[in-house]
């Protein structure tokens, strides 16, 4: 009788082992960007993205406010806010979506995967379906996901008279994501 | 006067201002950043910024974004981001929210469950409401 309910808590537990689900999570992913157009340096950093991923779904959501983005240049920093951006009426940027090829990144085996990430991208209070590479480290049990892609700023109605002069018509993203 | 010593004028008081335009925009801007310091600070604690946050998004935006804030809260987590800088996440009613500040400081000088005054520049809400380039008033 013992042997049969201890075998039977054993499946339950191998059960709910199997279908466990981890949900990994951080506030202090940095994603940067650069926008060089001339000479004059474009670039900018966010270290306080929240980023959430479910490890066996693949589900991946990104949440950044673009007040966050520090620039060298203070005047740079305020016409990015104001004038292309819009912050104070678009105060932030979403990507939501799926790491398509989640079945075959081993969290639990260390390495490096390649993964491909499909969701929407929405930037300036305009929503773009996107498709992007990038990689996921497994080492020791902490999960590192990095992405670079491009953006072009007409595709979110970012406009403004320095686009194609000082400030590139892509801006260049980096993603780096430590949970 | 005559017409060649306005010219002159004209022409100095221009290279004057083309100086000057250029010296704040690529000289001054880069070596001074706004400063929460500098700046009076909105006085709130940290259960109601985020209750008016999770209520109306909107309308606490507008009272608080890129506005220069003084939270009182306790400590429920400290860390590092990849600069290197502290945050601390302040407790509020709501399980899912925090005030996620990030310090100036590179040292961790506060512990959880500790009561502090955090004055930096609120950047928005996620599921936490953001502040950002802060100080620790107190301790």
């Amino acid at each position: 009788m013992m042997k049969k309910i201890l075998g039977g808590l054993v499946c339950l537990l191998l059960f709910f082992n199997t279908y466990s689900q981890k949900l990994l999570n951080t506030r202090t992913c940095a994603i940067n960007f650069t926008a060089s157009g001339g000479a004059e340096k474009i670039a900018a950093i966010n270290n306080e993205v929240d980023c959430k991923l479910v490890d066996n779904s693949g589900q991946l959501v990104f949440t950044l406010l673009i007040k966050g983005f520090r620039f060298e240049n203070q005047l740079m920093e305020d016409h990015f806010n104001e004038n292309y951006m819009e912050s104070t009426k678009y105060p932030k940027a979403l990507f939501k979506g799926y790491i398509t090829n989640i079945t075959r990144i081993n969290f639990s085996k260390d390495g490096t995967y390649e993964a491909e990430a499909e969701g929407t991208l929405t930037i300036h209070g305009v929503v773009q379906k996107v498709k992007t590479m990038g990689t996921i480290t497994v080492a020791g049990g902490n999960v590192t996901l990095k992405s670079n892609f491009k953006v072009k700023l007409k595709d979110y109605k970012i406009s403004g008279s320095y686009i194609g002069d000082k400030i590139a018509p892509e801006a260049s993203i980096a993603v780096n994501c430590k949970f | 006067m005559n017409k060649k010593k306005i010219i002159l004028y004209i022409f100095v008081i221009g290279l004057l201002s083309a100086v000057s335009i250029w010296y704040y925009a690529f000289v001054y801007s880069k070596n001074n950043h706004r400063d929460a310091a500098k700046e009076k600070g909105l006085v709130v604690n940290a259960p109601n910024l985020a209750e008016e946050y999770n209520n109306n998004e909107q309308n606490a935006n507008a009272k608080y974004l890129d506005k220069t804030l003084e939270v009182t809260g306790v400590v429920t987590e400290v860390g590092k981001n990849q600069d290197g800088n502290v945050t601390v996440a302040l407790k509020t009613n709501d399980i899912m929210t925090t005030v996620f500040c990030t310090l100036k400081d590179s040292v961790a000088r506060v512990k959880p469950e500790q009561t502090v005054i955090v004055k930096g520049i609120c950047i928005g809400f996620t599921s936490d409401v953001k502040i950002k380039d802060a100080y620790l008033i107190n301790p």
